[in-house]
């Protein structure tokens, strides 16, 4: 067990490794496609900046909250596109049925799959970083909170991807359904939680969990509650082995499109 | 015409061999469009009638318009002519017998047009049904105001090809592009009309060309005055003339430095 949780870690820092030296070799592209990203993610933090003074609803803690939100948000992008950047092309994958080349290999089919780096997001991790030392009281409770928790928090979003990715292994016709799902989740994980009421936050909670990403991260940063924390690390670790197990199941179904 | 009107029919035509993607995409828009009605709601519980001299009603009325912009924007025009110059394929393109820039127009009109069309559909529909028609809605007002933001996407669609033809000098434009949109949709009124920002930060930022784009065609859609309409139509006819210029003067130093490697 512990020899196949070490080679798949081993094949997932090697892929980013090599990615990150490849992407290196054009210097100035890379520095300005994170120069990019963090811009984008940098005007979030302007918007929601001068938003926060209109959002009484959130209380006194009010900017504190919605900084964290983009900081925790950032940091789990940058966590999840440095190590598993491929998963948004699980979907695509089955179906153009071009994984044999990952079935003949004696690893982890799904970590081979989705191992990948995604340079840009590093910009989003860089801003979210910067965001939480500059608008959260430093002390070092809150920078490990800070970072378990938006790694969690990437965990959470990579199990969603995974289980979506493969839900085209059960039902061909739900192509797209990964990606548009994957859409609502981002679009999600930067609004304040305090804004929804009833059925919204009910699918916050289940349907769109978003709430596991980013919204009870922020809330443990805030004010820490162990059971809490106990609540989503169990939420976050049966949704990753319902993951894998999904796609696993389904990978029986997978049909080759003999790309070999 | 009737070339680029093919080339817009077979890009059409290759981009929605699969019909559910463009629905799927659908679905997203009005995931966003809910989403941030929820945000509005919570804000206006505690700010009063109006922000900014907008009521509720106008700004869900902004939002779902400004969303229905951002989604008919043809930015993808950018990246398109990039890919052209790394790949190399641009050399063959410059030499047959269409304008290139017209060609890029009308293949990335056609990779949009039915998602746009779907996207109009479900945002007006959105808007109707769950926050009701404006009083201040008049046919005059409609059309007037659909004018002004055609002109805004056009004026984007301008500085998009300018941020493309960089492209001739470092291949990768990707970076400059996601700068050139979250600065738009930020100071642009992408999220939320641009008078709802400090006083210091709106005086300095009503000018720009990026709030000619969203802001100032969707603040026209929703507050209607015919002299405030020639004003924002003037503005964005000089706009479109100076990146015109702008951008015709960068694909000339760029076509004539263009290199291609390769058969």
């Amino acid at each position: 067990m512990f020899t196949v949780v070490s080679d798949n870690l081993k094949i997932i820092f090697l892929n980013m490794k090599y990615t990150i030296k490849t992407k290196m070799t054009f210097k100035l592209n890379f520095f300005l496609t994170i120069l990019g990203q963090g811009f984008n993610a940098l005007g979030f933090v302007f918007l929601w900046y001068f938003l926060a003074y209109r959002m009484q609803i959130l209380g006194k803690n009010g900017k504190e909250e919605l900084m964290l939100l983009q900081a925790v948000s950032g940091l789990h992008y940058l966590f999840l596109y440095l190590f598993f950047a491929d998963v948004g092309s699980l979907a695509r994958e089955i179906i153009n049925g071009s994984i044999d080349k990952y079935l003949v290999r004696p690893k982890s089919v799904l970590f081979s799959i989705i191992s990948g780096t995604n340079i840009s997001l590093i910009g989003n991790g860089i801003v979210g970083i910067l965001t939480f030392f500059v608008f959260i009281k430093i002390s070092f409770k809150n920078v490990f909170l800070f970072l378990f928790l938006s790694f969690l928090g990437s965990i959470m979003a990579l199990s969603l991807k995974i289980i979506m990715g493969s839900l085209v292994l059960y039902v061909k016709g739900l192509r797209s359904i990964s990606s548009t799902y994957s859409g609502v989740i981002d679009t999600l994980l930067m609004y304040p939680e305090a804004m929804y009421k009833g059925i919204g936050k009910i699918m916050v909670y289940t349907i769109f969990p978003a709430a596991f990403i980013t919204y009870i991260p922020v809330k443990l940063i805030l004010e820490f509650d162990k059971m809490l924390l106990f609540k989503m690390i169990t939420v976050v670790i049966v949704t990753f082995v319902f993951a894998v197990v999904f796609f696993y199941r389904g990978l029986k179904n997978y049909e080759s499109g003999n790309l070999m | 015409m009737r070339k680029y009107f093919k080339i817009f029919k077979t890009s059409m035509k290759n981009t929605y061999i699969y019909p559910i993607d463009a629905i799927s995409m659908n679905f997203i828009m009005i995931a966003v469009v809910i989403i941030k009605l929820f945000l509005w709601k919570a804000i206006y519980i505690n700010q009063g009638a109006t922000i900014g001299g907008y009521s509720i009603i106008e700004t869900m009325w902004y939002v779902i318009i400004a969303d229905i912009v951002g989604f008919a924007a043809l930015r993808n025009i950018a990246r398109t002519l990039s890919e052209d110059v790394k790949d190399g394929s641009i050399a063959y393109k410059l030499v047959k017998p269409y304008n290139y820039i017209f060609y890029l127009i009308s293949i990335t009109l056609g990779k949009k047009i039915i998602t746009l069309l779907l996207t109009i559909i479900t945002g007006v529909l959105m808007a109707a049904l769950l926050v009701g028609a404006l009083k201040s809605f008049t046919l005059i007002s409609i059309a007037v105001g659909v004018f002004t933001i055609i002109m805004g996407i056009i004026l984007q669609l301008i500085i998009c090809l300018c941020i493309g033809m960089i492209a001739f000098w470092f291949e990768e434009v990707s970076a400059f592009l996601t700068i050139y949109m979250r600065t738009e949709f930020v100071i642009g009124g992408g999220f939320m009309p641009l008078i709802m920002f400090p006083e210091k930060i709106y005086n300095l930022i009503k000018y720009l060309p990026f709030s000619y784009i969203t802001f100032k065609p969707l603040d026209l859609f929703i507050k209607f005055d015919i002299n405030k309409a020639i004003n924002i139509f003037k503005i964005q006819a000089i706009y479109i003339m100076i990146f015109s210029i702008i951008g015709f003067f960068i694909y000339r130093k760029g076509v004539g430095k263009l290199n291609v490697y390769g058969g």
